[in-house]
């Protein structure tokens, strides 16, 4: 039995069209991977807010009334207020122990995970506001 | 190549024996088939007064490397073909016995990425080693290619071998659904394809 190089070079490049075809039936658009990426960078920089309160709250024994309260006590880590649109994020004490973050997202559920934020961060499309409880 | 067998064919043919009395003697007193073949193979048939040798296949450092190039690129689209399809089946049907929910979208990107390079550099290649065979048909029989296909045929047999552990390992696990078994079957097309192709340009080499 004999093969022709022409079979078997069809062969390969029908796999590859076929594995090509089924990533891409998966894959966000170019759009919608760079608004899921901008969602990642704002939860991270929620998370990076809700750590600086904790640490705030361990060293005064109470929330900030602002955020600005926090990046004058956190000089040393850096922290973003604004999002990628110059959008300030919404911060608003509920009780002595919690208090709400909220920020708007692009697309629902970016694929990513802050620590400290409710559900790992799971979050809807558009303006959405995180519950969390301070650690004590 | 055997020293006594081809000095036995060179003195034969210098006294005018007859190639096929030449097999002949040679099948009688117990030499194979294809070695008798690739040593009457060493000398033209042509009239001279002492047998001409042929030229030896032969792959020049370039050509080398064309080969080395094609195969590294069929190694690596191959690959990519294949852990495309397992992240496709893992998509189809995830693994319910995993609690922790994986994003694909990041290799999925790099895997058609890569071989959006990599699989026209593999058909470059390929067109260039066969155009140059059918151009010199002694290039099949030369070293460097045997040894690389022959590596291509036991790294096949190797992902072969490990496929079917895999389908005895999950079957014995109790695991043997219907995810396990559509990526045993794309290592099988893949790995079994190559497989088969490169067994048979070898075997069609020895013929030649």
């Amino acid at each position: 039995m004999k093969i022709s190089p022409s079979l078997f070079a069809g062969f390969i490049a029908f796999s590859v069209a076929l594995a090509i075809a089924g990533g891409l039936t998966i894959i966000d658009s170019p759009r919608t991977s760079r608004l899921k990426r901008l969602d990642v960078k704002r939860l991270r920089d929620l998370q990076g807010l809700s750590a600086a309160i904790n640490t705030f709250k361990s060293k005064t024994h109470g929330l900030p009334e602002t955020l600005d309260q926090v990046t004058r006590e956190q000089s040393a880590v850096a922290i973003n207020l604004r999002d990628d649109a110059q959008q300030p994020y919404e911060y608003r004490v509920k009780d002595d122990a919690s208090y709400e973050l909220c920020a708007r997202f692009d697309a629902n559920d970016g694929g990513g995970y802050a620590y400290g934020l409710p559900g790992g961060g799971k979050h809807p499309a558009g303006r959405y506001c995180f519950g969390v409880t301070a650690a004590r | 190549m055997n020293a006594d067998l081809k000095e036995f064919i060179r003195r034969a043919l210098e006294k005018q024996a007859k190639r096929e009395e030449i097999a002949q003697a040679l099948r009688q007193a117990g030499w194979a088939e294809p070695d008798i073949a690739a040593a009457l193979d060493i000398y033209a048939e042509m009239p001279f007064v002492t047998p001409v040798p042929k030229p030896k296949p032969y792959l020049s450092a370039r050509e080398v490397f064309v080969y080395l190039v094609m195969f590294t690129a069929l190694y690596k689209t191959v690959y990519d073909v294949g852990a495309l399809g397992f992240n496709y089946v893992t998509h189809l049907f995830p693994d319910p016995s995993l609690d922790v929910s994986f994003n694909f979208s990041d290799e999925i990107r790099w895997r058609i990425s890569s071989l959006v390079v990599v699989f026209p550099l593999f058909l470059y290649t390929f067109r260039l080693i066969e155009k140059a065979i059918a151009a010199d048909p002694a290039q099949r029989e030369s070293r460097p290619r045997k040894w690389l296909t022959y590596l291509t045929l036991l790294i096949a047999t190797v992902t072969l071998v490990c496929d079917v552990s895999y389908l005895v390992y999950n079957a014995l696990g109790g695991e043997l659904s219907i995810r396990i078994a559509l990526k045993a079957s794309i290592v099988a097309i893949l790995a079994g394809g190559n497989f088969f192709y490169f067994l048979m340009q070898m075997r069609q080499g020895e013929r030649v």
